[in-house]
């Protein structure tokens, strides 16, 4: 990962940082499993330079950035660089103090209590992931305040202080568009370095469309890319909803086109009928029509 | 050819948006196949003539055109087959795709003419016919002079602007002698011709209309009528039963029995509102008792507005949709939000002691309560939107709103209701559109519109009271409005002491009727439809409940915000 640092142009000084975190903070064994092995990487020098000094520095980060802007890409990706394990917490709605600290369960004919995503992370100075943080309700998170300010302690009624190892960090992400998902309020923003994540490039989606499918022919990684492009100002400017608008899907059409389907029949699985309004698919379709050819197979679309 | 329906044509700006990277304009032409249906390829060529040239400089030349009435199509046709022809190479640069879609377009063009070159007569098709074989591999078989003609007709890519134009003027001047390329002043409103329809056509008549596929022209608008009415002020000579059929019959039949109706007057119509009269409908007309000229211009005008509530809707019609999306969504959250707490029996949670002895005798470990949040307590939302004169210019707009918040709240499955208040003659109306129960009837919303003059306070009181009687727990009403009270009968504040229904009296009287609904446990929010002088009046009436849509774009945003504020409060 360091060396893809380099390539990405991110200076030797943070990455000499970034080493001497590594050898004070050496990987248990216990927890080599837990370390991400990232599929995809993240492009943008800046975003890269900002999350890597924040973590430094010590602090908690908030990634904040509409769908496909690679948020949970460099959440794993920061995970990966500092080799620290990482826990995925998903927040929902119903997430509470229990579901992120721990509970009382029952055990062995006594109540004991279970250990909670936090608090196993913050025992084992690893990476947490608070993915979708602002699906939770502010009250319900006001557990986690000690845990992420100046304090880094989990205080359970009944039973022990635990501490943060010194290596703990919490990497948020959240996104403002989705059905279901509410402001952060001031008390939760104000314990993380919050970082506004743009839209992944056309240049930068050509490169990851490329270190994904490295047999992908040139002229087609770049159309995809633009229809990408397309589809995304389509959404900024209210003509479709967002629902299209994913990454996910495009690089997975790319791969059934792999295995087999034609590019116009995996496009409309992993783009297309993303959407369930007729009209909307309609647009979309009209999009890839002045794009990409849908009778393109696995043969004209890779290199032999 | 079919017609062209709001869809296509929505698909067709789409694409030519889409080719010009750019969203912020709307297309003079589009482009449809003979069914009907958005042509990509050409689309796709007029966006890519927003893209890559100067476009106010060409509509300029196409505006001039029409001063030639019967060959104004022609040379339009023609100036766009040499456009394509200069603007795909470059277009192709990015879109590798576009040989393909050309290469199809131009089969299924060929074919269309029966693979052979159409008589020269038909000039613009012959042209037409000829570029797409060529583009097809093949010289066609027309004239020395046609030939040179669509030579000299198809641009080169590396020309800018200001050189098409004037090839264009050289070219139209040589062979056609036009030489008066000032633009007109009006233009006739659109035409779409079919090719099978050109074909029917007898050569008496100028036949060459349009070169390839069906262009929609441009439109004229603003020639709206401003014929602005002057308030409806009736000077009553009628009786109370004549009056009574009067307001029957230009608003709908009443809701109520007279009794009902008198009952209700009794008590809403006291106070601030003694000697008015209240008229609850649901717009159902009464056998007509139009009794002038101007009632019957009035219901014609009226029947005009509803169509054009309607065209003001389908004219955004995607950006509707869109809206509907994002406020549901918003709306939906803030429903999540308020989620009531159910507790149930689990095997991790709070203990609880009651169930402790499940654990030792029975190994049953769910000895714990955890609380799920998943109880939606019940609430309701009113809409009540001012229909009086002073909306007059804004009725399209106001029903479009009041559509959107309905629709978004139908989809979430929050019961709404709909209604509008105006008044006339001392009668406030009270017109409910769409009912809780009735979700399908959101439609209903666009036969808003406007009438008379606006007694705020009381058609908020008669809300107020509608909604004391629906069984939802949790009641929200949103008002549309823009905070003008304004109505013939006076206050009576006692002897000697009546002041006007309006200014800071109504306002006043409005505000505590809005008061009133609140601590009664009703959330009132104001959507604010005025003008920025009257914001201050808003803020006295709503205090801070109240918004103002800065543009359309902003509506989900902002009615999405207000919604969420009351619903915190719940």
């Amino acid at each position: 990962m360091l060396d893809f640092l380099r390539s990405e142009g991110i200076g030797e000084e943070i990455i000499g940082k970034i080493e001497s975190f590594r050898r004070a903070y050496p990987l248990e064994e216990n927890n080599a499993s837990r370390v991400p092995v990232p599929r995809f990487r993240y492009y943008g020098k800046d975003i890269w330079e900002k999350a890597l000094i924040a973590l430094l520095s010590g602090e908690n980060v908030l990634l904040v950035g509409a769908k496909a802007t690679g948020k949970n890409v460099l959440a794993e990706n920061l995970a990966a660089v500092f080799n620290r394990p990482e826990w995925d917490i998903s927040f929902y709605l119903n997430t509470d103090a229990a579901s992120l600290i721990g509970t009382d369960t029952f055990r062995s004919g006594e109540v004991r209590f279970r250990k909670g995503p936090v608090t196993q992370c913050a025992e084992e100075g690893g990476f947490g992931v608070l993915d979708e943080i602002n699906m939770a309700k502010n009250e319900s998170l006001a557990v986690l305040h000690a845990t992420l300010d100046f304090r880094r302690v989990i205080d359970v009624p009944g039973y022990e202080r635990i501490v943060l190892k010194p290596c703990t960090r919490f990497i948020a992400t959240m996104n403002y568009g989705y059905a279901g998902t509410r402001e952060l309020n001031e008390a939760l923003a104000s314990r993380f370095m919050v970082i506004n994540m743009p839209i992944i490039s056309e240049d930068n989606l050509d490169k990851l469309i490329k270190s994904q499918f490295p047999a992908l022919k040139q002229e087609y990684s770049a159309q995809l890319a633009g229809l990408f492009e397309d589809i995304r100002k389509k959404c900024e400017n209210s003509e479709i909803s967002t629902k299209a608008l994913d990454l996910r899907g495009l690089l997975a059409a790319i791969s059934l086109v792999g295995n087999g389907l034609s590019l116009g029949e995996a496009l409309e699985l992993g783009i297309v009928n993303k959407s369930f309004d007729d009209f909307e698919r309609q647009l979309v379709s009209d999009m890839i029509t002045t794009r990409i050819d849908g009778k393109l197979t696995r043969t004209e679309l890779f290199e032999s | 050819m079919n017609e062209v329906t709001e869809l296509q044509k929505k698909r067709a700006v789409n694409t030519i948006w889409n080719t010009a990277d750019d969203y912020g304009f709307q297309p003079d032409f589009k482009a449809y196949d003979s069914d009907g249906n958005a042509e990509i390829y050409l689309n796709c060529i007029i966006g890519g003539v927003y893209r890559y040239y100067d476009y106010p400089k060409l509509a300029e030349l196409f505006s001039a055109f029409s001063r030639y009435e019967d060959d104004a199509d022609t040379y339009e046709g023609l100036l766009w087959l040499g456009l394509e022809n200069a603007v795909y190479p470059r277009l192709l640069q990015e879109r590798p795709v576009l040989e393909s879609l050309r290469r199809d377009y131009a089969k299924r063009l060929v074919s269309m003419f029966g693979n052979t070159a159409p008589d020269d007569y038909y000039l613009l098709d012959c042209l037409t016919f000829g570029h797409y074989l060529r583009v097809l591999g093949t010289e066609p078989e027309i004239s020395r002079y046609d030939r040179r003609l669509l030579d000299e007709l198809e641009f080169s890519p590396d020309l800018d602007t200001d050189e098409i134009i004037s090839l264009s003027k050289e070219l139209l001047q040589k062979w056609f002698q036009i030489t008066n390329f000032e633009k007109r002043k009006e233009r006739k409103p659109f035409v779409l011709f079919t090719i099978k329809q050109r074909n029917r056509r007898s050569k008496a008549v100028r036949l060459h209309k349009y070169s390839f596929s069906f262009f929609e022209h441009p439109k004229e608008f603003g020639t709206q009528a401003n014929d602005s009415l002057n308030r409806f002020d009736v000077k009553t000579k009628l009786s109370e039963e004549e009056m009574q059929a009067f307001i029957a019959g230009k608003f709908g039949k009443p809701i109520y029995s007279k009794a009902k109706t008198a009952e209700l007057e009794r008590q809403l119509c006291s106070g601030n509102h003694s000697f008015c009269h209240l008229h609850f409908t649901r717009g159902e007309y009464a056998p007509e008792t139009i009794r002038s000229s101007f009632e019957a211009y009035k219901k014609e005008e009226e029947a005009k507005q509803r169509l054009r509530n309607r065209k003001y809707y389908k004219d955004r019609y995607t950006v509707s949709r869109a809206a509907i999306a994002k406020l549901s969504g918003a709306i939906q959250n803030s429903v999540l939000l308020h989620l009531q707490p159910t507790p149930v029996i689990a095997d991790t949670g709070l203990l609880c002691g009651g169930r402790a002895w499940r654990a030792q005798y029975l190994d049953d470990n769910r000895i714990f309560i955890r609380n799920d949040q998943d109880n939606l307590g019940d609430f309701c939302v009113d809409i009540l939107l001012d229909a009086s004169t002073s909306q007059e210019k804004r009725q399209d707009i106001v029903s479009y709103q009041a559509f959107i918040i309905a629709e978004a709240l139908t989809r979430c499955g929050v019961p709404c209701r709909v209604s509008s208040f105006c008044s006339m003659s001392g009668y406030t109306i009270m017109h409910i559109f769409r009912e809780y129960n009735s979700p399908h009837d959101n439609e209903k919303i666009f036969d808003f519109v406007s009438n008379g003059s606006n007694r705020d306070g009381l058609g908020i009181r008669a809300e107020h009271y509608l909604m004391n009687l629906s069984p939802y727990e949790h009641k929200l009403l949103i008002i549309l409005s823009d905070v003008k009270p304004n109505d013939s009968v006076k206050i009576d504040y006692g002897p000697d002491r009546v002041a006007y229904y309006e200014n800071e009296a109504g306002l006043n009287d409005t505000a505590i009727e809005v008061r009133r609904a609140r601590s009664d446990g009703i959330a009132v929010v104001c959507v604010f439809t005025g003008e920025d002088r009257d914001i201050p009046s808003a803020r006295l009436v709503y205090g801070h409940d109240f918004a103002r849509i800065a543009s359309l774009d902003r509506l989900s945003d902002t009615v999405a915000m207000l919604i969420q504020n009351q619903l915190r409060m719940i």
